[in-house]
């Protein structure tokens, strides 16, 4: 019996076969699992499986097969082995698995045929838009003092703690924990979006850290500033890079959004296939007994010191979930937080960005509570960012960028003091 | 190494603990198979048990040293298969796992469990034991009556 594998990719008009040839054992099988990453990274969303000239299975590479079913059928797609040989027939057979995986159960296809409310088709890309609740709001709190930052001289005068339920998306520097005393070693960037949130830790561990809201247990975050965002969003927009074969910018994405809401300043969430985030994260906490207050945190060469960014995109196969706010007239108490997020500077806004595994999103209407949670229970998170736009014209890494997604958005019709509650 | 014992020959492989040592097996298996006109389903047969097997010993055993830590010794009597594996890492009793639940829903259903029942019920018998800090497991498998081709 030969060894390796040799997988051959068919487009078909609605679906792709991959043509695997060799042996689907213990080792190969990592290879045929990331085959099929990668279509499902182009947004295919039915894969056939033609194992004709596979010769060889085993238990390793049943779990591929199984693992293939469960993530295209959990999109609303539809997943099937074809042609098996003999050899591999008789180990499904005996797994127990063949009516499942010869295509004999097909999943209910729900997503797709929802109506939508407007597609646009702008240089290959594809957004459609659904309109959620007409009347639905948000109301937009920033607080802290994001001047001390510079200097990193936040002490326990600053900082407040944050209660984060489901109704409300916010994100800043903070730590998970209650009280300065407890967070002051931690202070990186969080983001909280439905009862989730997300803490990158600045101790020096880099694992970034998270609580998940649970019966009575609502996440707190100690803020040395942020902003917060309270209501529901008005619509929900699906955005598609893959017809052009180009990843969609950032800016693309928030310029469709900003044409729903002319003039308006919005509350924005997204979670996205991300082909690469363009950002950085402290790496000190910026609070004075950390070295702050001497020298300026965004000066050379003490910006490497205390920041961590790399002109090239990172998470560049992952999932984000983003959230932030854009306005072009910014409050008083908002306006110091906002920052051209744009390449060319002409939208003002404040995004961070939490990196999880890559798993595809379902297509079409999807709920924003198990969408997240979803990344929460089984994403694996891997880092949390503040997205930047870089306008250099040489080298510049220019701005995030994903393959495909979903962003809630609305308009922020009150703006609550820093003395107000939300 | 070849030991001409009679009737049966005894055969013997010593892997590490790595599981880019998978290749190695199968080739040995194949070689085997190939100069003792095993029969093709008994051959097939034969490498998905001694993969399992294997493969679970290096992912799950923690062999340490990973050297040299896992054997396999196959012998032949007539269309007697008689497979013995032993490996260093921790004791398990592949034995002890419960059958896997083969009628319940691809979403609740546990990979897990499905390489030894693979096991059982492509070899005709299986032993456990541990001897000398070692796991020992023999496997045996009559082939007389399978020729028909895959």
């Amino acid at each position: 019996m030969a060894s390796g594998m040799e997988i051959i990719k068919e487009q078909r008009t609605n679906e792709v076969v991959l043509k695997v040839s060799g042996r689907l054992d213990g080792y190969w099988a990592n290879h045929l699992a990331e085959a099929i990453h990668d279509v499902m990274r182009e947004g295919v969303h039915n894969l056939r499986l033609n194992l004709a000239q596979t010769f060889y299975v085993s238990s390793g590479g049943i779990r591929v097969l199984v693992e293939a079913y469960k993530e295209f059928v959990g999109v609303g797609g539809t997943f099937a082995v074809v042609y098996p040989s003999p050899g591999v027939k008789q180990v499904i057979d005996l797994a127990g698995l063949g009516p499942l995986l010869y295509g004999g159960v097909r999943p209910e296809v729900t997503a797709a045929t929802e109506p939508t409310v407007e597609r646009t088709e702008t240089e290959g890309a594809v957004f459609e838009t659904y309109n959620l609740e007409p009347s639905a709001t948000l109301a937009c709190r920033a607080s802290g003092r994001p001047g001390l930052l510079p200097d990193a001289a936040f002490s326990g005068r600053e900082c407040e703690i944050l209660t984060l339920p489901k109704d409300v998306f916010a994100l800043g520097l903070g730590a998970l924990g209650e009280g300065f005393a407890a967070c002051r070693d931690r202070f990186g960037e969080f983001l909280a979006v439905a009862g989730n949130a997300a803490c990158q830790p600045t101790d020096g561990t880099n694992f970034p850290d998270y609580l998940v809201a649970s019966g009575t247990l609502v996440p707190k975050v100690t803020a040395l500033y942020g902003i917060a965002c309270r209501g529901g969003f008005r619509k929900l927009m699906r955005f598609d890079g893959s017809p052009s074969g180009v990843p969609l910018p950032f800016s693309a994405v928030l310029a469709q959004a900003r044409r729903q809401f002319p003039g308006t300043c919005l509350g924005l969430t997204l979670v996205t296939e991300s082909a690469g985030l363009l950002g950085a994260s402290l790496k000190r906490p910026p609070v004075a007994a950390h070295g702050g207050s001497a020298q300026h945190v965004f000066a050379h060469p003490e910006i490497r010191r205390w920041l961590s960014f790399s002109p090239e995109r990172a998470f560049t196969r992952s999932v984000a979930l983003i959230a932030g706010v854009v306005s072009d007239d910014p409050p008083p108490n908002l306006a110091p937080l906002l920052r051209p997020i744009t390449p060319d500077g002409a939208i003002k806004g404040h995004f961070h960005a939490a990196a999880f595994g890559y798993h595809p999103l379902p297509k079409g209407r999807i709920e924003l509570l198990p969408t997240i949670g979803r990344l929460f229970d089984t994403g694996g998170l891997q880092g949390i960012m503040h997205l930047l736009a870089d306008d250099r014209p040489a080298g510049g890494g220019g701005e995030s960028v994903f393959l495909r997604g979903a962003c809630w958005f609305g308009p922020i019709d009150r703006f609550v003091s820093q003395e107000e509650t939300l | 190494m070849t030991l001409n014992t009679g009737s049966s020959m005894q055969e013997h492989l010593r892997l590490n603990a790595d599981v880019a040592e998978l290749e190695r097996l199968m080739a040995w298996l194949d070689d085997f198979c190939e100069r003792h006109q095993i029969p093709e389903e008994a051959h097939y047969h034969l490498n998905i048990a001694v993969e399992e097997i294997v493969l679970n010993a290096i992912k799950h055993g923690r062999c340490s040293p990973a050297q040299g830590a896992i054997g396999i010794g196959l012998s032949l009597s007539g269309s007697e298969l008689d497979i013995t594996i032993t490996d260093t890492g921790i004791p398990f009793n592949p034995l002890d796992a419960p059958p896997p639940n083969l009628t319940a829903s691809l979403a609740d259903r546990p990979i897990g469990g499905l390489g030894i029942h693979l096991v059982r019920s492509l070899m005709d018998s299986i032993e456990y034991k541990r001897e000398g800090g070692e796991n020992r497991l023999r496997l045996r498998k009559d082939f007389a009556g399978t020729t028909r081709p895959l």
